[in-house]
């Protein structure tokens, strides 16, 4: 949910260029800026940067020109501005990454307990608390591989919660799930969205992003084409390229 | 088929041989005999050549080992086991087994709630080996450990959960050191703990020593060495690269050969290490730079997916290392690790060509003895006996310990 009094902006990009060699340019000079509680979800065809994008934005990739700034610090070379922005960005991947020699909940403590120094009682309560919130606490002492894909993304998002971030990067969190372990993942975001925590997606979920964004970027080429309201974005798209790609996945 | 329709049994024409059929297929000792070793013409032969081997092997190799004179090894075993440690303070080396014993059975009680199998075999083999004519000494500890194993078996569950795990760990960490200042001593001739040096030592004591210390500190090193390989920095990983690849390079040998001919004089005369400490250390950098070589492997395994889940949670380079990467580096490397334990094990028969009177330089000076001269194939056997039953328990816990890991395991190959 924005908050439409102040409309603070949390994660400003200006200009982002990115290469992987001399040859390859991935982001051709992204700019956009991101307001504190909104929904955000990237859409785009794959191969065109947006998954590249939001790893620019803590640090997982580096962007050789541009300004990144995520809640008033900027992302340099600097390792404690990167500490620092990774301290409030949270990141949901594709294919999960848990831990798989760590319980689940063990999964959900490691880093508030190594990172942020709480002790284990307490970081385990919060743990519990955060899987209570994805419907997942029975299978707190169980290993990563003992259960679903869905089960696991939703792991996953619990153990960027227990980092308390204000931003939460999810790179294609259903992608690598059966259709039927989607809902539960994305009734999880749905959830998340009306919390004050800035959400940037990616996905491919259209229902989703119509139901729950406060904005839709259409990436492609490594450049932003067009951005814009649900509403506006996938009722009157401007760009003959938006409406070429909304063409082709709505049709299928 | 019909007749199985019908819920009739199926009936043959009664021939000789279908009666023979129907009496073996009735049986089910002979329909196994005959499932499993006469099925076809080739598993018939088969069967009937590994017979032949087998009777070949009892008459020729087994029973004519069973009824060689085995007095050699009786007159010998104190050589085999300590060298020439000192007969006064051979205590202390049973010191060591009964701290081996005590902790071992902790080990046992932390991993299961009944006493295992393999606990139970060493009581009995102890019990047993108390019967034989041992000396007064040997009979005492051996019933000390019996006794201790049991104990730690069960004393082991006193403590709080979340302790026992470290008390085992700090334990064995603390052996070696123990076992070091045990044998070696601390005070002078005539004291309490008089110094035995290290050219006293000797036999399965030696081997024993010189393998576990091998073990103990070319895990860490080999682990350091594999890190640095993988480094930033580029003068570190030159460096690191270069030990690997060089001792990597040459044989095991021309290391021990190294350590006692060159290394002496290319020190100065003031601090001159004894054969053991140039042996060990030759025999800890060349299993080191391979355990590197282990390690790089085992990291090289671990998705790249796993350190950016780590860093997109703020966890530093030294703690995902530590916390997430390793604890996964180890559960896939055991078997790799086991085989490189018994390698390491097997390898110190080596120092014996240094002029180290290990179990193997022990052996060939008993040979040599004119007395034992037509004894030597016992001797040898005996040597090979004790390698294989150190080398094969080892594999066997192995085994055990990637039963137990297996949950983790199974996630791992997922991945």
């Amino acid at each position: 949910m924005i908050d439409e009094q102040s409309k603070k902006i949390i994660v400003s990009c200006q200009d982002v260029h990115k290469w992987y060699n001399p040859e390859f340019e991935v982001l051709k000079g992204v700019s956009y800026d991101f307001y504190k509680g909104e929904v955000a979800v990237i859409i785009g065809p794959s191969g065109s940067g947006k998954s590249t994008f939001i790893r620019t934005i803590n640090a997982l990739e580096e962007h050789q020109q541009g300004r990144i700034i995520v809640n008033g610090i900027e992302l340099t070379h600097n390792i404690k501005n990167i500490n620092a922005v990774r301290d409030q960005c949270g990141m949901v991947f594709q294919s999960f990454n848990l831990f798989p020699h760590l319980t689940v909940l063990d999964n959900i403590t490691l880093a508030p307990i190594w990172v942020k120094k709480k002790n284990k009682k307490e970081a385990e309560e919060r743990g519990m608390e955060l899987l209570r919130r994805v419907k997942i606490e029975k299978q707190a002492y169980k290993y990563p591989g003992q259960l679903s894909g869905g089960e696991q993304q939703r792991v996953a998002i619990a153990r960027s919660l227990a980092m308390d971030p204000q931003i939460m990067l999810f790179d294609e969190p259903t992608s690598a799930l059966d259709p039927e372990m989607i809902k539960e993942v994305l009734d999880v975001m749905t959830e998340l969205a009306h919390s004050n925590i800035t959400l940037i997606v990616i996905t491919h979920e259209l229902a989703f992003a119509k139901a729950v964004a406060d904005h839709i970027i259409f990436f492609d080429n490594g450049q932003i084409i067009e951005t814009g309201k649900p509403s506006d974005f996938f009722g009157n798209p401007k760009e003959a390229r938006t409406k070429e790609f909304l063409s082709k996945i709505l049709h299928h | 088929m019909n007749d199985l329709k019908n819920g009739q049994p199926f009936v043959e024409k009664r021939t000789p041989l279908s009666i023979v059929n129907m009496y073996i297929l009735k049986n089910p000792i002979l329909f196994w005999i005959k499932k499993n070793l006469f099925d076809t013409i080739l598993s018939t032969i088969l069967t009937i050549f590994s017979v032949w081997l087998l009777v070949k092997l009892l008459f020729g190799l087994i029973i004519p080992i069973i009824s060689m004179n085995w007095t050699v090894i009786g007159d010998n075993l104190k050589l085999i086991l300590t060298g020439s440690y000192p007969i006064s303070q051979l205590w202390r080396a049973w010191l060591c087994v009964s701290y081996i014993s005590l902790f071992g059975g902790a080990s046992f009680g932390l991993a299961s709630r009944k006493i295992p199998k393999a606990m139970v075999a060493i009581l009995l083999l102890e019990g047993l080996l108390i019967t034989l004519p041992f000396s007064g000494l040997a009979k005492f500890f051996l019933a000390a450990n019996i006794v201790l194993s049991v104990a730690g078996f069960f004393l082991i569950r006193a403590f709080g959960k979340s302790k026992r795990l470290r008390i085992i760990v700090v334990a064995w960490i603390v052996f070696l050191p123990f076992a070091f200042i045990c044998i070696l001593g601390f005070t002078g001739q005539g004291g309490f703990w008089p110094v035995v040096a290290t050219n006293y030592w000797g036999g399965l004591l030696l081997s024993l020593l010189i393998a576990l210390t091998s073990i103990a500190l070319s895990f860490p090193i080999g682990l350091l060495l594999a890190l640095g390989r993988r480094s930033g920095l580029k003068f570190i990983k030159v460096v690191c690269t270069i030990l690997i690849e060089v001792v990597r390079g040459v044989p095991l040998i021309t290391i021990l050969f190294i350590a006692y001919l060159i290394v002496p004089l290319a020190l100065p005369k003031s601090m001159n290490p004894s054969v053991f400490i140039r042996a060990m250390i030759g025999i800890i950098m060349f299993h080191s730079a391979y355990m590197a070589e282990d390690f790089r492997g085992g990291l090289q395994g671990i998705p790249r997916t796993q350190y950016e889940a780590a860093a997109s949670l703020n966890l530093s380079k030294a703690k995902t290392m530590i916390l997430v990467i390793l604890p996964q580096v180890f559960k896939r490397m055991i078997p790799v690790l086991v085989s490189r334990l018994t390698g390491i094990i097997k390898d110190t028969s080596l120092i014996s060509i240094i002029g180290l009177l290990d179990m193997i330089g022990i052996s060939s000076a008993i040979i040599s003895n004119p007395k034992y001269m037509t004894s030597s194939p016992q001797v040898l056997f005996f040597m090979a006996v004790i390698y294989f039953v150190i080398c094969y328990s080892i594999s066997l816990a192995s085994t055990k310990i990637e039963k137990n890991l297996g949950i983790s395991t199974k996630q791992g190959a997922s991945l």
